[in-house]
């Protein structure tokens, strides 16, 4: 720095402090050279000032620019956060999902096998006690096979590598299938049965066995928890809005209005809590709700607490409506 | 005088077959089908042994060894906690709660029964009469 003027050679300290305050609010070459034009009580000169005002304006753009910078990078963590929170409930999910699993595998397994050593260690089990025995551990077997393939399924399902048939699928004859291959059910359960099914319906493009399986579904459901006494079940099939509609009523005590969407849920079944709890692996109706959903369908129930239930589920036919 | 056992497990199947096996070894037995009743039961009963499984409707097997352990005059009584959940921080939850042991399901009968006839200090061996 080679000013000429004494007094602020002596005072070198101060301007460069003067310099470095000014710097940060201007460029630091206009610092220099407004400090220098006080100190020297000159005026500056018009290109002088413009230069200023250029780098004032300058610093002005890239501060804005380093806020900008600032709030992205504080939304990306958010982001991230938020990322990180989903992956968490995720694992918690998966990680109850496992528990239930486990509870529902072993329940069945403890009966089978203190059933089966129970035959071993007591020989003196008479024939009529070892028949009932036996037929507790089959049936304990079965159940734990059809929970095994449910959840097998559904992890298909979920992880999108279920294989889907798809065909043009008349639903009046899928309907009319599975109430034929549960005629001796719902004789043996003493519960009258009533179809409602038009002349006929459009096709849908569907997977024919999916389609069973949500029937059979439905109306398993609708058998096990239709009255005791006077079990009722209706069956309605029709055609309107572009859509097929396909309800399945039962007589039964009805579901809550607060159990209605859990019983949708993977593993919540709803059944009388004081007395036995219901059968099943509590997978049925979530993965049919996801067959439906897969066909472009939706699957809802509608029912009052003693009034019955009525599940729904509808099916696009892809025509003009 | 035949020793009193509660069983509360809301599993059908599994009842009978823990029934049968207590029957057979000379046991009285009770079943309750919620954590609710086999309350009422323990008041009712007064038994020396209670089976108790976690998972029950309306009160939870916790919730009934805590609601027991409160009882000074119900602290004699067993507890043998059925579950199958076997994670180590439910084992310990039951522990915790005053049950004096935690079984695993699906467990070994010749086990439950060796266990219970311990704890009701009936040695390991059947008696002979």
């Amino acid at each position: 720095m080679n000013w000429p003027d004494e007094r602020l050679i002596a005072d070198a300290e101060l301007v460069h402090y003067i310099e470095v305050q000014l710097a940060g609010a201007i460029g630091a070459a206009s610092a220099r050279v407004m400090v220098a034009a006080i100190a020297k009580e000159e005026a500056l000169t018009i290109d002088e000032v413009r230069e200023i005002l250029d780098e004032a304006s300058q610093v002005v753009v890239y501060s804005h620019k380093l806020e900008q910078k600032s709030r992205e990078l504080e939304a990306a963590t958010a982001e991230l956060r938020e990322a990180n929170e989903r992956l968490k409930e995720l694992d918690r999910l998966k990680d109850d999902f496992i528990s239930t699993v486990t509870h529902e595998l072993r329940t069945p397994l403890t009966s089978i096998r203190a059933f089966t050593e129970i035959l071993l260690d007591t020989p003196e089990v008479e024939v009529e006690q070892r028949k009932k025995f036996l037929g507790i551990i089959t049936k304990e077997a079965e159940r734990l096979t059809r929970l095994i393939n449910q959840v097998l399924d559904l992890a298909k399902i979920e992880s999108g590598k279920a294989d889907w048939v798809e065909s043009g699928v008349d639903m009046k004859e899928v309907i009319s299938d599975t109430l034929a291959a549960m005629s001796q059910l719902f004789k043996e359960k003493n519960i009258k049965v009533e179809a409602r099914l038009p002349e006929k319906v459009s096709t849908v493009t569907v997977d024919l066995d999916r389609m069973v399986q949500v029937m059979l579904n439905l109306l398993s459901n609708a058998v096990k928890f239709c009255d005791a006494a006077n079990g009722r079940v209706e069956i309605a099939l029709a055609e309107r809005e572009g859509c097929l509609w396909v309800d399945v009523r039962d007589n039964g005590r009805g579901i809550s209005p607060e159990d209605q969407e859990i019983i949708f849920q993977k593993f919540h079944q709803v059944g009388d809590a004081l007395t036995d709890k219901p059968h099943g692996s509590g997978l049925g109706l979530h993965i049919s709700r996801q067959i439906v959903e897969h066909f472009g369908g939706r699957m809802w129930v509608e029912s009052r607490v003693g009034g019955g239930a009525r599940f729904s589920f509808t099916l696009p036919t892809g025509a003009a409506t | 005088m035949s020793k009193k056992i509660l069983i509360a497990d809301d599993e059908p199947s599994i009842v009978a077959a823990v029934e049968f096996l207590l029957q057979r070894d000379g046991y009285e037995v009770h079943v309750a089908r919620n954590g609710e009743e086999a309350l009422k039961q323990v008041e009712a009963q007064n038994p020396d042994l209670v089976l108790l499984d976690v998972m029950m409707p309306v009160k939870s097997g916790y919730e009934v060894c805590m609601r027991m352990r409160e009882r000074a005059d119900w602290r004699h009584i067993k507890i043998i906690m059925l579950s199958a959940k076997g994670r180590d921080a439910e084992v310990t939850k039951g522990l915790t709660m005053g049950a004096d042991v935690y079984v695993t399901k699906p467990f070994s009968t010749r086990e439950l029964m060796a266990k219970i006839k311990t704890l009701l200090g009936q040695g390991p061996e059947p008696e002979s009469h």
